[in-house]
């Protein structure tokens, strides 16, 4: 019976470039910065590392879809590099690769290592969605973009819980503007700026209930971890954190293809993967337990629900957990501590990586200004996809 | 015998009222004012899916895989090269042991094409041909014939079962009449000085063909209930009837006022609305116009009774329409007027596959997927493993056909940053009645009138035109559900 | 149930993350013999994760109980609104604006 990956991973060393609109740095800029960051963290040499993970996700923007890109930019001595793709929650990937090998005996020490580079497309976001899933799916896929996607768990999740759309947004409102405060303590984010409630209701819909403020911006970055076998870990350095659960689910098709239970007012992928991600990490009550995380904000929306996919906020009672700032940095279990997809943008492959970066640096008390008291346990929320179609990434750290 | 076995139409929602035009170019040419208003093909619409949609509507309760040939008549063809009759004919679920043709190159082709099935069933070549007519003609801005023509499509059945109208005889006239004409490059249609179209050939032709019907059948003019024929110049319209001893009452409504002169499916356009107020005994005249013209003479049957009232024909979609009150717009949903798509429209996204439109046609085409022989999910597209998580079943599924179910609307949203020409992007995740989802685009619709558990049905789209390698790629999109 | 309009600077753009914003406009009308305020807002979504856009926009915080009455601790005046709630009049206005501003949205509070 396989016990899953607890405790036998530890990361040693971490790096994050800053995030942004890097017109001056293309891709290979960013992952030598994130790289240099990690191996420097991790006081280990090029040499110590046995494998890579590396992923990025519209790898034709920066250099093609190869993992050669990366071996050849960071110079890798011929050892074997993977490269991974899983939507939006491809750094997760990354690190889950080399985790895996690592828990599975191949390897000692790994580098899982994502980034984006997207302002070179000479438009804003990513490209047309619809027509690029594929030969069949340019010919039958909506056109949609992701806030029309999530636009519709917001519609159902407002309709389900009797939420009027003036207070659904004002909640909306105030899960930004907490995401924004704490991104304003971070010199790595993109934008650092303070935002009212008042100013998120001033500004337009992109797709309704979904305003301006509700949406994540594109950004470059990258970030990168090296992980090791924990039993070795200490000898690198004395705070190693280590992986307590690594679980990531994909949909079946249920939810678009099959009139079944799903509501649509959660993400059923979600709810699958905290599930098993508890059961991995041993965590009873998650309410009680986790004293931290990072989730995928990619809208608001997708914050809100995601606190009741992942147990914490009881259905339907997220609202009443925003409103009594249960999520905020001095509440009971902050969320998005570093400022989230709002405030860093989504550099899609170093996104998930990001988040691990920010608990990493909690748990060994180096986040300075948004420095938590004494966490224990940090989890990561990585998504990619729209409600209906998507993949969910789940990851707890601790010391 | 050989008739007339089943009507159908489709006239596009889009009505603009002509003064809108008038208003935007009356400054250009001061004498093109004409009243009333014009139909208007959508952005995702065209000739072919027009005519898919029309023949829907005459199939509406009889099997489209008794048809034994499909002929399409238009002058705005979207290939000049790949069969725009078989990309209906696939879209309709005709079986593939049939012929299809195009009829075109003159706004007479609507008749041609049905003259020609009248052919194949008499010589017993075929026991049932449908015969579809649609155009949508470009004309310049600012010319009499942006506010003249309308968007629209007819199809029939001709067969020698369940006839609604015996064809009693039909006479034709051809002249090489240069009165319009496109060259092979030409986007907009050209046509020489109206006094001559008019004295020289509109006022001759079709006197000419509906005299040599008449001559030909021994008909006694007084005993026609209905005489349908293109009202080109109101003035001569009224003429013809006169000189045919005829009284306004006997001539059908052209409806140029409300839909516009429709081209290549004016002729079937009109013949179908006559149908619709026919009854049994009655004589119905259809003529067309153009390079000359076809005049056929129908009696109508007792079998009409039991079709009335089950199709859509030209009453439910005149009442069916939506005012589109910008100009600009209809310039820009037919390539007129170039709107800016951005970096990001013009570079992004794959290319289109050809290969796949073939492998994928039942679904692309005539919206198939499967349905679980063990479970009896519905699903679409078509799946190998049955996506009901409780079943799961491999490899046993039938084909299941979507189009023409009706669907509920689970959840939907207006998206304002995805690209289309028409925005904001609306779209849905639709409930199947019987089972099935799926998310499709919903067209046609104004946001604020969606809503969650709205009753929507399929409609055939036009889904996108690749420019670059001049291909145009169809599927089905979602519309509320036409009373 | 009453709400508080801060005003802001006319012109003034605030940044998000996908794109910004600026009130240009601050007005009001009559309707329903009461005096009902909106503001004209321009925006341009030019970074979204997933898009580009924008819009020329109004929004109505409601009917003014008390224009300016008060400041907030950064010197910015504040104006008490009811809300538009009912279907009705909110169609009502929404076919008042469109005909009397240039604009492609119209969002109630």
């Amino acid at each position: 019976m396989s016990k899953g990956i607890r405790d036998k991973v530890a990361i040693i060393g971490m790096g994050c470039t800053k995030f942004g609109e890097h017109w001056d740095k293309g891709a290979e800029d960013l992952l030598v910065e994130s790289y240099v960051e990690a191996i420097a963290d991790a006081g280990i040499e090029k040499k110590d590392i046995q494998a890579v993970w590396y992923g990025s996700c519209n790898d034709e923007y920066s250099f093609g879809k190869s993992a050669i890109a990366l071996s050849q930019t960071l110079k890798l001595p011929f050892i074997p590099v993977t490269r991974v793709e899983n939507m939006c929650a491809t750094g997760s990937e990354a690190i889950r690769g080399a985790a895996y090998s690592i828990a599975a005996g191949v390897h000692d020490v790994c580098l899982a290592i994502g980034v984006e580079k997207l302002k070179d497309t000479g438009f804003g976001g990513l490209g047309e969605v619809a027509a690029n899933s594929g030969l069949k799916g340019k010919l039958i896929l909506p056109s949609y973009s992701g806030p029309g996607g999530f636009a519709l768990l917001a519609t159902k999740y407002f309709a389900k819980y009797g939420l009027s759309a003036e207070k659904g947004k004002e909640v909306l409102a105030m899960v930004s503007a907490k995401s924004h405060a704490n991104g304003c303590l971070n010199p790595k984010a993109h934008l650092r700026k303070h935002i009212t409630v008042e100013m998120v209701m001033k500004a337009p819909m992109i797709a309704w209930p979904l305003g301006l403020f509700d949406c994540c911006g594109v950004s470059d970055g990258s970030a990168a971890a090296i992980v090791c076998r924990a039993d070795l870990a200490k000898n690198f350095r004395d705070d190693p954190v280590l992986i307590k659960a690594m679980q990531i689910a994909a949909s079946s098709g249920e939810e678009l293809m099959y009139q079944g239970s799903w509501d649509g007012s959660y993400v059923m992928t979600g709810a699958h993967c905290a599930k098993k991600t508890y059961e991995e990490a041993g965590i009873k009550n998650p309410r009680e337990e986790i004293d931290m995380m990072e989730v995928h904000d990619c809208f608001s929306i997708t914050e809100l629900v995601t606190y009741e996919d992942l147990q914490i906020s009881a259905r339907g009672k997220a609202p009443d957990d925003v409103k009594d700032g249960f999520y905020n940095l001095d509440g009971k279990i902050p969320c998005q501590p570093d400022g989230g997809l709002k405030c860093f943008g989504h550099p899609i492959g170093a996104s998930g990586l990001r988040m691990m970066y920010e608990m990493y640096k909690q748990l060994q008390g180096k986040a300075d200004k948004r420095q938590l008291k004494d966490p224990k346990i940090g989890l990561t929320h990585n998504m990619g996809g729209v409600p209906y179609q998507n993949v969910v990434s789940i990851n707890i750290l601790g010391l | 015998m050989v008739g007339i076995v089943s009507y159908g139409a489709y006239i596009p929602k889009f009505r603009i009222d002509r003064k809108i035009i008038y208003q935007a170019m009356g400054w250009f040419d001061g004498g093109t004012y004409q009243p009333g208003e014009k139909a208007v093909a959508n952005f995702d619409e065209d000739s072919i899916s027009m005519a898919v949609n029309s023949t829907y509507d005459c199939l509406t309760d009889i099997d489209s895989k008794d048809m034994d040939a499909l002929f399409f008549a238009t002058t705005t063809a979207p290939y000049k090269e790949r069969l725009n009759s078989e990309i209906i004919a696939t879209a309709c679920d005709l079986r593939n042991d049939i012929r299809s043709a195009d009829y075109s190159n003159s706004v007479k082709a609507g008749t041609t094409a049905l003259l020609a099935a009248i052919d194949s069933v008499k010589a017993g070549s075929a026991k049932n041909v449908v015969v579809a007519a649609a155009d949508c003609r470009v004309a310049k801005p600012g010319s009499s014939q942006e506010e003249f023509f309308g968007d629209s499509a007819a199809s029939l059945v001709i067969g020698e079962d369940n006839i609604i109208a015996n064809l009693v005889g039909s006479h034709s006239v051809s002249y090489d009449f240069p009165d319009c004409w496109k060259s092979s490059t030409d986007k907009y249609h050209r046509q020489w000085e109206d006094r001559f179209i008019r004295t020289e050939a509109y006022s001759k032709f079709i006197l000419e063909a509906i005299s040599g019907l008449v001559k030909k059948t021994g008909l006694d003019i007084n005993s026609v209930s209905k005489v349908a024929f293109p009202c080109l110049y109101p003035g001569d319209f009224k003429k013809i009837g006169k000189m045919l001893g005829l009284g306004l009452e006997k001539l059908q409504d052209p409806m140029i006022a409300n839909v516009g002169y429709t081209g290549a499916s004016n002729s079937l356009m009109l013949l179908t609305a006559a149908l619709e107020d026919a009854k049994p005994g009655d004589k119905i005249i259809v003529a067309s116009f153009g390079s000359g013209s076809d005049a056929l003479l129908f009696e109508v049957t007792e079998e009409i009774e039991k079709i009335k009232g089950n199709r859509r024909g030209i009453k439910k979609h005149l009442a069916a329409k939506k005012a589109l009150t910008n100009y600009e717009k209809m310039l820009a949903f037919r390539d007129i007027l170039p709107v800016e798509k951005g970096i990001r429209g013009e570079t992004a996204g794959t290319f289109t596959s050809f290969s796949t439109v073939w492998r994928e046609r039942n679904l692309v085409m005539a919206l198939y997927g499967s349905k679980c022989q063990a479970c009896g999910t519905p699903q679409i597209p078509a799946q190998r493993i049955c996506v009901n998580p409780d079943c799961g079943a491999i490899d046993q599924m039938e084909p299941y056909k979507f189009a023409g179910r009706k669907a509920t609307i689970f959840t939907y949203t207006g998206d304002n940053l995805a690209y289309t020409p028409s925005p904001p992007a609306i779209y849905c995740i639709a409930d199947f009645e019987g089972g099935g989802r799926y998310w499709f685009d919903i067209t046609d619709a104004d946001l604020d009138a969606v809503e969650v558990g709205m009753e929507i049905e399929p409609t055939f789209r036009r889904k996108y035109k690749d420019d670059k390698l001049g291909m145009h790629i169809y599927f089905w999109k979602m519309q509320p559900i036409m009373q | 149930m009453p709400k508080e309009y801060t005003h802001q600077n006319l012109d003034e753009v605030i940044y998000s993350i996908s794109g910004h914003y600026a009130i240009d406009k601050e007005t009001s009308i009559m309707f329903n013999g009461k005096r009902l305020m909106y503001v004209i807002g321009n925006a341009k979504i030019d970074a979204s994760c997933c898009g580009e856009g924008g819009c020329r926009y109004a929004l109505i915080p409601g009917y003014i109980l008390a224009w300016k009455e008060t400041l907030n601790d950064k010197g910015e005046f504040i104006t008490k609104v009811e809300p538009v709630k009912d279907k009705a009049s909110r169609k009502e206005i929404f076919n008042i604006l469109q005909k009397k501003e240039i604009i492609t949205q119209i969002e109630f509070w």
